[in-house]
Formats: C-alpha cells, structure tokens, sequence
C-alpha cells in the first residue's frame, strides 16, 4: 500500500518518463560507454545532487514561489561546514577550542540551510516581498558571505569520514545516491501522505481559496522555503564531500539546474501542479543528456544550447497541459 | 506534569545531539599543531624576502614589456612561477616608474621608456605575491587551506607595510623605485594593463 502510494505517478509525470526512456535507447544505441553500470552509477552520482537541491524547489514551485538562492546556501552551508570539521571555533579569551565531530557539521549545515531559507520564507510571507527578489537577495547574501567566511580560497582535507560520504559505498549503492533516494522517497511519501504535503498542492491551486478553508498559507510557504533551505545543504554536503573540499564558488548556477530538473518533469511554475517523482525523472534527464552529448563529444557551448532547447520544450509542453486541463 | 515531561525529553534530545558534535578541549594544547601563517611570513618577510628583491629574479620592467613580445617562453621559463595548468604566470618586476593617474585601488605608472602598468593599492587578493616569490610549495603544507592562509597574510603585510606607509605620497608627478608581483596569462594578454602589486617602494 505505502509502496504504490509512494510510487503512484500522475499524467504530466507520463511524458517526461517517456521522454527519458527515449533518450536513454538511444544514447544506448549512439555510444557504446553509456549503458555500463560505471557510466549508470556516474551519471546517479552526477544527479544526485541536483536531485536533493531540485526536490526542495519542487516544493517552493508547488506554491507556486521560486527559490533562486539554494546555490548559494550550498556554497555557504559547504563552507561553513568544512570550517568547522577542520578547524573548529576559538575562543582565546577563554582559552578555548571548541571542535566539531562529523555529525555536528552535518547538524550544523543542516542548520544553516534551514535559518536562510526560512529566512527567504519569512521575506515571502511577512513582508510580501515577491519570492523571485527576495531569494535573489538571498543568493548575493550568502555568496557573499561565504567569500568572507572562506576569504575566496577553498577548504580542503577534510578527514575520512566526510570522504566516505562523497565517494563511499553502502550496500552497493554510491553514498551520494542513497542519500539522494532518501531525500525522494521522503517527500515523495511527505507530498502524497501528509496533510502539510496536500495543503502545498492546494496553495498553489488556488492560494485565497486555500486560506479560507483554514489553511495556514505563510506557515506552509515558511516551510517549503526552509525545507528548500535544508535541502541545499545536503546538496551542500555531498558536494563538499565528493571534492574533499568547500569551494567559496560551488553551487554556481545550481539554481537555474534545478529549476529546469522541476520544470521538464512536469510541474508547473504557476505552482499547483506537479510532484516529486517529475522532477526525479527531471533531474535524470538533464543529466543523462549532459553525460550523453559530453560521450558523444559535442562541444560543451552547445552542450549548453541544446540543455537550453530542451527547458524551453518542457515550458512549451506545461503550458499547452495548461491549456488542455 | 504532561508539559514537563515534554520539555525533559526535548533538552535530553539537544543535550544528547551537542555531546555527539562537539569536543571541547584547552586552546593552548592544540596552539602547538595549529599552522600560524603570521609567524611564517614574518620570518620570511623579514630574513628571505629582502635578499630575494635583491636577487636575478626580479626583472626589469622595460625588459618585461620587450621579451614579452619577443621571447615570452624564455621570460616564464627563467621568471615566471605557477601554481600549474591554467594558473597564470607569477614574476617580480623592478624599475623606475613616474605615476600618472591615480584611483581608489589603482595608480597608473610608467616607466621612462612606456613600459605602463596599474599598481594595485587595495583590494589585494589571491596568489600573486605568493607565486611570484617562488619561495613557497604546496607540498611543505597540510592542506591548500594553509597554502591560502600564507597567500593572504603575504597580501595583508603588503597593504600595511608597503601600501600604508607611502600611500599619501603617491600622487601624479611622483616618482618611485618599486619591486612588485605581476600575473601573466598563461596565454594571450590581459584586458588593460598589467596590474602590478608592490612589494617595495621608495619614493624618490
């Protein structure tokens, strides 16, 4: 029951689905490196990030919002977190170190994540600043503040244990990956089961509407912008510990991936009409594509014409869905 | 009593998670481990650096601007230093130079032969200084974290100590002797001029 509830995949999911089927035939058919379980697991590990980032938007777009700064709390979560692994707080005054084990980075980042994007939810709700220059404020503050953190230079050697969270294995599954099927199977199950999953579905159907049926709009919409937040910064996470390293630049550009992962999978950016397993099928696409034009050596510009192409397809195709429902 | 037992439970919660992510231990017994790019560089910048201005390395800065044109491999090869592929090229130029025009961040100078460059006062970032000395490998370090820390504290004693004392001096007319790191491009040329971050200068 759990398990069909789980997997239960709507009409706009439908075309997208086929779409990746196609693709993968016949990325099959045009190189002989893509379907090897190597190239399988490299393309997983590649989505997996945009994955976790695009499941938090997936939630911000349902309301019917936009989240332009989760690169940035990726950046600044990364960073701070690796700060902290590797050289922890001091307080001289004192005489104090405070150090911080794995888990407490991770808590930490987890944190981080969560305050900036509740932070975008409380701009959204309370002062009613639209959810595109709210988080676009949100996206300079956090970069910049992760150059002040850093000073612009990288953080690196970050010990086992983050190693064995980017490049480590558990039960045959790249680390990276079953964090990423966590993060899905969770708000797939959240989307379809909660009550809060449904009040998300019907803000973004018709939000007055919403709100006169007892729906508290600004404490969902807080939500979603902080769930998006918390997201990032397990994005953040894997990033860090697949390099081994925070970049003060990481997660550059990640927003306009995961925007488009949400968008090809079918859900809608007047917000009411999608789900989670759309912007799975999404997210695989952008990068089975990525991975399949980088196998057959198409130049990376227009690697990036052809990316571009194909988000302007997936809009033309929800709108014409729009028209039809 | 209902409240209560929540509330216990929930400080249990936060008590057990900050005892999983935090060590706590004296500052002083971790000081000896702790990398301290200050007490590096001020050795460096006080015994190695003033004999290494000194050196061959340093090259003139009308001769930079000619080789550059004529023999721009020999003039890497011999003077430039770099992090590796696709990092530019990091060299010390010397000469006599008359400024210009002065900015916020940058001063225009000349050398009496045309030879221009930018001469940054502030704002002073990344690696330069530190590759153009040559006197630093990311081998002898931990980490690329302290490799950075030494970049930066190089960057900060340049603009106390080099920018600083002289900034108010350095006005349109003046005329100077200074030694200073550049970046060359491992290909092609940058947009404007050559921006040219001080090492020392004496005015004349």
């Amino acid at each position: 029951m759990l398990k069909t509830q789980i997997l239960r995949i709507d009409r706009s999911t439908l075309r997208p689905l086929v779409a990746l089927v196609v693709m993968v035939l016949a990325l099959s058919l045009l190189s002989e490196s893509f379907f090897t379980s190597d190239n399988i697991f490299n393309v997983m590990r590649q989505v997996s990030v945009n994955l976790c980032i695009s499941v938090g938007m997936t939630l911000v777009i349902l309301t019917g919002g936009i989240d332009l700064s989760v690169g940035s709390i990726l950046a600044l979560s990364g960073a701070v977190s690796a700060g902290l692994i590797k050289s922890g707080l001091q307080f001289a005054g004192i005489n104090l170190h405070v150090g911080f084990t794995f888990f407490g980075v991770v808590v930490v980042a987890l944190l981080i994540g969560g305050l900036l994007g509740w932070f975008n939810g409380q701009m959204v709700t309370r002062f009613k600043v639209p959810p595109f220059i709210a988080t676009l404020g949100m996206l300079t503050i956090a970069r910049g503040m992760t150059m002040l953190y850093t000073n612009g230079h990288p953080i690196t050697g970050l010990g086992a244990q983050f190693e064995y969270l980017g490049t480590g294995w558990f039960c045959g599954i790249p680390m990276p990956v079953l964090v990423a099927v966590l993060v899905v199977l969770l708000f797939a199950l959240f989307m379809r089961k909660a009550p809060w999953g449904r009040y998300i579905y019907a803000i973004g159907g018709n939000e007055r509407a919403s709100r006169l049926s007892g729906i508290d709009v600004n404490r969902v919409k807080c939500f979603v912008y902080t769930v998006a937040g918390v997201l990032s910064a397990v994005a953040a996470l894997i990033v860090t510990a697949r390099l081994d390293s925070a970049q003060p630049n990481a997660g550059t550009g990640y927003e306009l991936d995961s925007i488009a992962a949400v968008v090809i999978g079918g859900t809608s950016l007047n917000g009411g009409r999608g789900s989670v397993w759309g912007t799975v099928i999404g997210a695989l696409i952008i990068g089975v594509l990525n991975n399949g034009l980088v196998l057959m050596n198409v130049s990376p510009f227009w690697q990036q014409v052809i990316k571009g192409v194909v988000i302007l397809l997936a809009v033309i195709m929800d709108r014409m869905n729009a028209k039809e429902a | 009593m209902k409240k209560s037992l929540q509330w216990s439970i929930r400080i249990l919660i936060l008590a057990v998670v900050i005892a999983l992510s935090i060590k706590i231990e004296p500052l002083d017994q971790r000081s000896t481990q702790h990398f301290d790019p200050a007490r590096q560089i001020e050795e460096f910048w006080q015994e190695r650096l003033p004999s290494l201005l000194q050196g061959d390395r340093v090259l003139d800065a009308d001769l930079f601007r000619t080789e550059l044109k004529n023999n721009r491999k020999l003039l890497v090869d011999r003077y430039g230093s770099t992090l590796g592929i696709g990092a530019p090229y990091s060299l010390l130029l010397g000469g006599e130079f008359e400024v210009f025009e002065v900015g916020e961040e940058l001063i225009h100078i000349r050398t009496e032969q045309g030879a221009a460059f930018d001469l940054r006062t502030d704002y002073i970032f990344g690696n330069t200084v530190r590759e153009a000395t040559a006197s630093f490998s990311i081998d002898d370090y931990e980490n690329t974290m302290d490799f950075n820390l030494v970049a930066s504290e190089l960057n900060r004693r340049v603009l106390q100590l080099v920018v600083a004392p002289v900034r108010d001096q350095l006005v349109k007319g003046a005329r100077l002797h200074l030694i200073g790191a550049v970046d060359l491009p491992q290909e092609g040329l940058p947009k404007g001029y050559f921006e040219l971050i001080p090492l020392t200068i004496e005015l004349r």
